[in-house]
């Protein structure tokens, strides 16, 4: 497989993320009017985004082509989840949508990209501080089918994700799994 | 809905377990739309005050969160009541 480039979201590349998002069924006519509507508000999302927090979000490139990204907002972006006294990044999503590209390691360039950029990065949304941990709520634990979350939590846990039971989680289900840095 | 585009799809009816997603929420709001109702959509993140206030059943870590709610004359009621109301709304007309 040729080298994979990482590249972070900027108001250029919005279309390589959102279309890589939903790819696999972003034509299929029986359902491709909502999902599209749903694209385009995330374009939306996306470009608020990039303005108020900048970074949020990181894609992968092969040969030039979206094939996959990671997405991540300060913690204290989101309503309902407790204000935390430390420097908190939520990954909302960590994607590579294409059976074939899978288990080639993309998605954990992905992450380690984003580990080594936090631990030198300055973020505006910190008043220009360091990032403290880097956490994730929705994959393997909150979000997608229930059979496929071990294979998420592996997954994080290879790149150095720990559970941690004391995390806040207003819905009680825990099992969120956090990164120190 | 939340931030993710398949909150969207969700929240028009998607079905994320159905493999063939046959279930497509575009015919839903369009349906909704031809009957006069009207459908607002907010982003749960850009309106947090309408999170604390109205959606406290929203998984906060799951970006395809998304919560349908249903009024009639500014009082919230079930879905059944809502379509019920709508249908014999049309049969009047």
């Amino acid at each position: 497989m040729s080298e994979i480039e990482i590249k972070d979201v900027s108001f250029e590349n919005i279309d390589d993320l959102v279309m890589t998002g939903c790819a696999p069924r972003w034509d299929d006519p029986r359902h491709a009017q909502t999902l599209k509507e749903g694209g385009l508000r995330k374009k939306e999302w996306m470009r608020k985004a990039i303005e108020k927090l900048g970074c949020c979000a990181k894609i992968a490139y092969l040969e030039g082509k979206p094939v996959g990204f990671i997405e991540f907002y300060p913690m204290r972006a989101f309503p309902l989840l407790p204000k935390l006294q430390k420097r908190t990044i939520l990954i909302t999503c960590v994607v590579v949508p294409e059976k074939n590209l899978q288990n080639h390691r993309i998605g954990s360039k992905l992450v380690q990209a984003l580990i080594s950029d936090l631990k030198h990065r300055q973020l505006p949304c910190f008043s220009g501080e360091r990032v403290e941990e880097i956490a994730i709520g929705s994959w393997g634990c909150h979000a997608g089918f229930p059979e496929s979350k071990p294979r998420f939590r592996r997954f994080f846990f290879r790149n150095g994700f720990q559970e941690d039971s004391t995390f806040p989680d207003p819905t009680g289900k825990g099992g969120i799994l956090v990164h120190r840095l | 809905m939340g931030c993710c585009p398949y909150s969207y799809f969700f929240a028009y009816g998607g079905n994320f377990q159905d493999e063939t997603w046959a279930k497509t929420g575009g015919d839903f709001k369009a349906k909704l739309e031809k009957l006069d109702v009207e459908v607002f959509e907010y982003n749960m993140l850009e309106h947090p005050e309408l999170v604390e206030k109205l959606n406290l059943q929203i998984d906060p870590y799951n970006p395809f969160s998304s919560l349908a709610r249903f009024f009639i004359d500014g009082k919230e009621v079930s879905k059944e009541e809502f379509f019920q109301k709508v249908q014999e709304t049309q049969e009047k007309k």
